[in-house]
């Protein structure tokens, strides 16, 4: 096993951060965007 | 009938939804299976396992738990019987009640453990044992697994009897009052104290120069670099599945109770997407940020791999209070490690008796008080016997069946009974139902077809690659045999008192599905 992150550990780890950091910051902006009481 | 309790706000509700979600496993259980299941190419089964089942299941768990509210059920006794009407609807639902009962009763204990290291952290009780096999042999005693620096079990159950007196003043408080209020609180301080402790990781970078191979870049390295040959294993797709179902919370009949105080026209596919981002930035993000990297920066890989393979306890608590003595601040740094967990945890484990009390209250019209206090009294009695018999394999048992296979089972029965008895027809426009995101098409058939599929497949699996071997309790000891049984036989008893109490209940209440729709949402 190599000991320091290679081109593909790097790939996967941003793809992997990038991904739900879109997901989370989507669906927050779509949550406050509407309507924030629960009626 | 009286009017059922509400969130107050959605805010609130999604962060009381994330916290259930969010526990110990988004910290310590996905850094292991990652590191163990192909580093960075895990993620390519975790995220399809994300698409295919947990983000669907999450979507039918919302659903038909706001569906249950509409006729005042919030476990899925009532849920089910509201979805399918036959009478044995309601005694496939017991499992989804047993499930998050028994998870309550054990995971109780684990979160007592995290409170008592925090104040082991900030009062540097434990600073001093600084090896490895130290700080295993500190924490097993503080368990009374063996005699060590605690002689007796005292500080297990001072900390046991703190963390279940603020899981019952939060539940006495109710939803919006007790679980909405400080969810609001928690969340965001578990999200900024997360942020810190990874941005503090980052920090360290290489402790000694001497030894650059020890760094937190290598401990990124080992959970990110992709084993691509793993790919060809069909274990690693199941663990991704795995870890999806704990980390989300889905089948435990706790994401249902909690979407039961919407009203029928609230949105649930917005809201359920965004508990599970919020999950999985905290799991991804910031759990794969902290305790590998700071482990490798510190023991080095070769000894990162061997405690990771002895497990997250030992991960969480052994090696970090190692390393927490190390570096400066330590004991402010792992008193913040450790409340994050709990934190993790009591926003979890407050989910977990929902089921149950939303049971009591509405199939036994007793008040939330009272229906609250009997709980707390069940528990009292039960969780003794995880606290004196954990060193026998108790625990490990109720957490195998309980909060490993029978997850699965409840799952698949949800979807089934949603998808295939309900109708995905109906299913569709429910879910849809005072959206606010437009929920794409083919997840329609997603939840139809690929989500129950996926799911059986990996009950056959499970089946087979686990729950026989440990039914016929293979390589167990014979000392502890009769404490597994013990196990069983009290999560046997739990299970049949119950079915009685379903089957009681619904003598003492006689639903009209019929009469109450055509009412609308009742008052």
């Amino acid at each position: 096993m190599e000991n320091s992150m290679n081109a593909s550990g790097f790939l996967f780890m941003a793809s992997a951060w990038t991904i739900v950091t879109v997901m989370l910051v989507y669906s927050v902006y779509k949550v406050f965007k509407g309507k924030n009481k629960v009626e | 009938m009286k009017e059922r309790e509400r969130w107050n706000s959605r805010f609130g509700l999604i962060l009381a939804m994330a916290g259930n979600a969010i526990g110990l496993g988004n910290f310590l259980r996905f850094p292991v299976q990652a590191t163990e299941n192909g580093g960075g190419a895990f993620m390519i089964p975790y995220f399809t396992a994300f698409l295919l089942m947990a983000i669907p299941l999450m979507w039918v768990e919302w659903t038909i738990g706001r569906h249950g509210g509409k006729f005042h059920h919030g476990s899925l006794p009532g849920i089910f019987d509201a979805l399918w009407n036959n009478p044995i609807a309601k005694y496939l639902g017991a499992l989804g009640l047993f499930v998050s009962t028994i998870i309550f009763i054990y995971y109780t204990y684990i979160e007592s453990w995290t409170l008592g290291f925090a104040f082991f952290s900030i009062t540097k009780e434990y600073f001093g044992i600084n090896t490895f096999s130290g700080m295993k042999s500190f924490l097993d005693s503080y368990q009374g697994s063996s005699q060590g620096y605690f002689s007796n079990l005292s500080y297990a159950y001072i900390f046991l009897i703190i963390t279940i007196s603020a899981n019952f003043y939060l539940l006495y408080k109710g939803i919006s009052e007790g679980i909405e209020k400080f969810a609001k609180v928690a969340l965001p301080l578990l999200f900024v104290m997360g942020i810190a402790l990874m941005i503090y990781v980052f920090y360290i970078g290489t402790p000694n120069p001497a030894t650059p191979e020890k760094s937190v870049w290598n401990g990124l390295a080992f959970i990110w670099n992709p084993d691509f040959e793993k790919m060809w294993d069909s274990k690693v797709w199941l663990a991704a599945a795995g870890q999806l179902f704990f980390t989300l919370s889905v089948g435990m009949g706790t994401l249902q109770a909690y979407a039961s105080y919407l009203k029928e026209n609230d949105d649930v596919a917005l809201s359920g997407l965004t508990t599970a981002s919020l999950n999985e930035f905290v799991e991804v993000v910031i759990g794969g940020s902290i305790a590998i990297p700071i482990a490798v920066a510190f023991f080095g890989l070769t000894a990162t791999i061997s405690i990771a393979h002895g497990g997250a306890f030992n991960l969480g608590f052994v090696s970090l209070s190692v390393i927490f003595q190390e570096i400066p601040y330590g004991n402010f740094i792992g008193f913040l490690w450790f409340i994050l967990l709990f934190f993790a945890g009591i926003t979890s484990s407050v989910a977990m008796a929902q089921p149950l009390i939303s049971f009591l209250k509405e199939q036994f019209q007793i008040s939330h008080k009272r229906a609250v206090s009997y709980i707390g009294l069940g528990l009292f009695i039960c969780i003794n016997f995880v606290v004196l018999f954990l060193k026998h394999g108790f625990l490990d048992e109720m957490d195998y069946w309980a909060g490993t296979f029978a997850l699965v089972v409840v799952a698949l029965l949800e979807v089934v009974i949603f998808a295939w008895i309900y109708g995905m027809e109906k299913g569709w426009k429910d879910i849809n139902r005072g959206a606010d995101i437009k929920v794409p098409k083919i997840f329609y058939y997603v939840i139809k077809y690929i989500t129950p599929l996926y799911l059986l497949f990996i009950l056959i699996f499970w089946t087979f690659d686990d729950a026989i071997p440990t039914l016929l309790m293979e390589g167990k000891s014979a000392a502890d045999i009769p404490y597994l049984w013990g196990a069983r036989l009290l999560m046997f008893g739990i299970f049949l008192i119950l079915t009685w109490m379903i089957y009681k209940g619904w003598q003492r209440n006689q639903f009209d599905y019929k009469v109450y729709e055509k009412k609308g949402d009742m008052k």
